[in-house]
């Protein structure tokens, strides 16, 4: 294709086929009147155009894409195979975390029962140290109470005995007269023990 | 002639001459067939170079080769056929990437045409697509897919007589072209803008009182272009979904 500007500033694109056809001196038919219609395809680029698609479709079916697909179906069976083991596997580990957790109880369970039959046996030895302590704490008791009135008892008779020695020596003073003790105990004892 | 520009006429932007057998009618081969070559032969390298790399972990090429594949796969297989549409892969796979070389041509420097905005590539892609989802039916559902398509079930009888014919000619008759038209349309419409685009750029910086108008049409064919590239994708991608939906309706036609 050329391109020539005219005087007037057209410009004017000419083709090969026109330069062709004008040094030939001879111009297509069709060319000439004009009659181009790029709907009606042309026999010999139908031939080539069927040709070459219909061995690029033989090629694709029979050459080409085989491999690829057998590739991309042993790749995907891997896969498969793969997420199928990894399945496997996560089965496996459930089953083991299953059977843990069971262990994990039972021990939990008997640790529980441990627990409890010492906290009962602690109990009941708790239970029978302070019913000892209680018993001996009771005797102590009883024995100090014992001992108390035996020195209440034997103090009360001292000042028995020294009350009744003042009152005879004093009212024998005030009469002037030795007094009986022994004769005088009784009223001594009377006035006492009121 | 427009504002002292002469625009190419439309062979002039889609018609190539032959550079191999350039007298023969049936075997002249052009810059059309040539990127059609290519569609053969870059996916092929690709795919072998891929497919002879060994290990369970795709690397480099593999793993851009195995995305596509995963592309087709989830995008376009699963969604419309379901996982039976997996031994449809290599017919799916040709389409798109066929459809996306020849596409994708259109941005590329030296080639810069796209062979699907001639007619040639997307018919000949449509009617196999059209007898593949004819035989697939066929295949699954014998002759019976033919009553199925034409008589729907849960229609009332009467509208047979409306829904018949219709359906006779949006299946069977009008899909192929509309399969191809709307492939190449696309693309021819996108190769003439960016041709308008790129004209526009080359006859204003020719004529420099107007170079300011440049500001506006160069961005705009630099942004038409990566425009394309999506464009291409997503037509090669709309033509094999497509494709792929009339073999998942032809397996079930009762959905």
């Amino acid at each position: 294709m050329t391109i020539q500007v005219t005087l007037d500033n057209e410009v004017v694109f000419r083709y090969a086929e026109d330069e062709h056809s004008e040094e030939d001196g001879a111009h297509s038919e069709e060319a000439d009147e004009g009659i181009v219609n790029p709907v009606i395809p042309e026999i010999n680029e139908i031939f080539w155009a069927a040709l070459f698609f219909f061995a690029l479709w033989a090629l694709m079916k029979w050459v080409l894409l085989p491999p690829l697909m057998a590739g991309r179906e042993e790749r995907a069976n891997k896969i498969r195979a793969a997420r199928d083991a990894a399945g496997s596997v996560d089965a496996d580990l459930g089953e083991a975390t299953s059977n843990y957790d069971a262990k994990i109880s039972a021990a939990r369970e008997e640790a529980n029962s441990i627990v409890a039959t010492a906290r009962e046996e602690a109990d009941a030895h708790r239970r029978e140290l302070q019913a000892a302590a209680d018993a001996e704490i009771a005797d102590l008791r009883a024995s100090a109470d014992g001992e108390l009135a035996q020195a209440r008892a034997n103090a009360l008779n001292q000042m028995r005995g020294d009350v009744g020695d003042l009152a005879v020596d004093a009212a024998g003073k005030v009469i002037g007269a030795d007094l009986d003790r022994q004769a005088q105990q009784s009223i001594i004892d009377r006035v006492l023990n009121s | 002639m427009i504002f002292g520009l002469e625009f190419p006429s439309i062979e002039n932007i889609v018609e190539w001459p032959n550079f191999l057998f350039k007298d023969s009618e049936l075997f002249g081969f052009n810059k059309i067939g040539f990127i059609h070559f290519l569609g053969l032969v870059l996916p092929a390298a690709l795919f072998f170079i891929a497919g002879r790399q060994k290990g369970l972990v795709p690397k480099g090429v593999r793993n851009f080769v195995e995305s596509i594949i995963d592309f087709i796969e989830e995008q376009i297989i699963l969604p419309t056929i379901g996982a039976e549409g997996m031994r449809y892969m290599p017919m799916l796979m040709s389409f798109f990437l066929y459809i996306f070389i020849a596409n994708i041509t259109e941005v590329i420097p030296f080639f810069q045409m796209p062979a699907t905005a001639r007619m040639a590539g997307p018919l000949v892609l449509a009617l196999v697509a059209w007898v593949a989802f004819i035989a697939v039916g066929v295949k699954h559902n014998g002759m019976g897919y033919f009553k199925s398509v034409l008589f729907p079930s849960g229609v009332p009888k009467p509208l047979y007589l409306l829904v018949t014919p219709i359906e006779l000619l949006s299946t069977f008759i009008i899909r192929p072209f509309s399969h191809a038209v709307r492939l190449f349309a696309n693309m021819l419409a996108g190769h003439i803008l960016i041709v308008t685009f790129a004209v526009l750029c080359i006859g204003l910086w020719a004529a420099k009182p107007t170079v300011i108008v440049e500001l506006l049409t160069f961005p705009g064919l630099i942004a038409f272009t990566a425009f394309e590239v999506g464009v291409s994708l997503i037509q090669a991608f709309v033509f094999t979904i497509l494709a792929a939906v009339y073999i998942g309706l032809a397996l079930h036609p009762e959905h």
